[in-house]
């Protein structure tokens, strides 16, 4: 499944990145240079979104236990500081021919930083941590606590005054634009989505490995809680 | 200074509209692929190892 969804985000990005290179058209004001669009916005929907999956993870990971949400809570947070950090180098690319500056403390970057550096936090706290089920627990509050960055991430335009535009949505872009935007904001998805779920293989063996005797056979009909 | 201010108002046209700048577009796209390729291997060959060590 993991290589699956992999392939068919090549595939849709691919696509997508070709379709808004050649064929979709030069935008009014920003010309060519808003094209960065195509990859920048379904980047940052992304991280997001992976952001939010590894909340809903921790959560149920502190909530229902089971390693299977904790594998994949560290998968999805990795995912999303990646496209954390992609969307800052992306946006400072944009930001430089249509701003004059590569980066501003403006309200969006600035939490859109902070975010990816809690992500780098908890990643960091994880690798620092033996213990696989303390790992598991401080690192999903950690999440949960870091996740109240994400609504100021996407309402920070509103709620301030920012240089950064406000988001897009099919009302807001003409309609050439939004057939490449969709095709890779479901290539950026379809990718890590299944780059998650293979990193999550990597987590769980990680953790089989750690506790090792606990998995041993056990007697029949042993009843054993699962975490 | 000025010499950078003036290079900042050559990106623009009289009418406000940013000229050229497929630079710009090309590092974006060159960039974005290059991480996703590299990551993408990471998680694969991370992948083989574990395998490798069960």
């Amino acid at each position: 499944m993991g290589f699956l969804l992999v392939a068919v985000g090549v595939v849709l990005l691919l696509s997508g990145s070709w379709y808004g290179l050649f064929v979709s058209p030069q935008e009014r004001y920003m010309g060519d240079v808003q094209r960065i669009m195509y990859v920048h916005v379904p980047t940052a929907w992304n991280a997001l979104l992976l952001f939010t999956f590894a909340m809903g993870c921790a959560l149920m990971s502190l909530w229902r236990g089971g390693w299977g949400w904790d594998a994949h809570h560290e998968a999805l947070l990795e995912g999303a500081a990646v496209l954390s950090a992609l969307l800052c180098v992306q946006g400072a690319i944009w930001a430089r021919p249509t701003w004059g500056v590569w980066w501003d403390w403006d309200p969006r970057l600035t939490t859109t930083a902070v975010m990816f550096l809690a992500l780098l936090g908890i990643l960091a706290l994880r690798s620092a941590v033996d213990d696989p089920e303390k790992r598991a627990t401080w690192s999903a509050v950690a999440t949960i606590i870091a996740f109240v960055d994400v609504p100021i991430v996407y309402f920070s335009v509103r709620w301030w005054n920012s240089l950064h535009q406000m988001q897009s949505s099919p009302e807001t872009v003409s309609a050439p634009f939004i057939v490449p935007l969709r095709l890779n904001a479901f290539g950026v998805l379809a990718l890590m989505g299944g780059l998650a779920l293979l990193r999550a293989r990597v987590a769980a063996r990680r953790t089989a490995r750690e506790l090792g005797p606990a998995l041993e056979p056990l007697p029949a009909g042993a009843l054993v809680e699962a975490r | 200074m000025s010499a950078l201010l003036l290079l900042q108002v050559e990106a623009a046209s009289p009418d406000g509209v940013v000229q050229g700048g497929w630079d710009y577009v090309v590092a974006a796209y060159a960039i974005s692929a290059a991480v996703f390729f590299f990551y993408a291997v990471t998680v694969v060959v991370r992948l083989r190892r574990a395998k490798d060590v069960q």
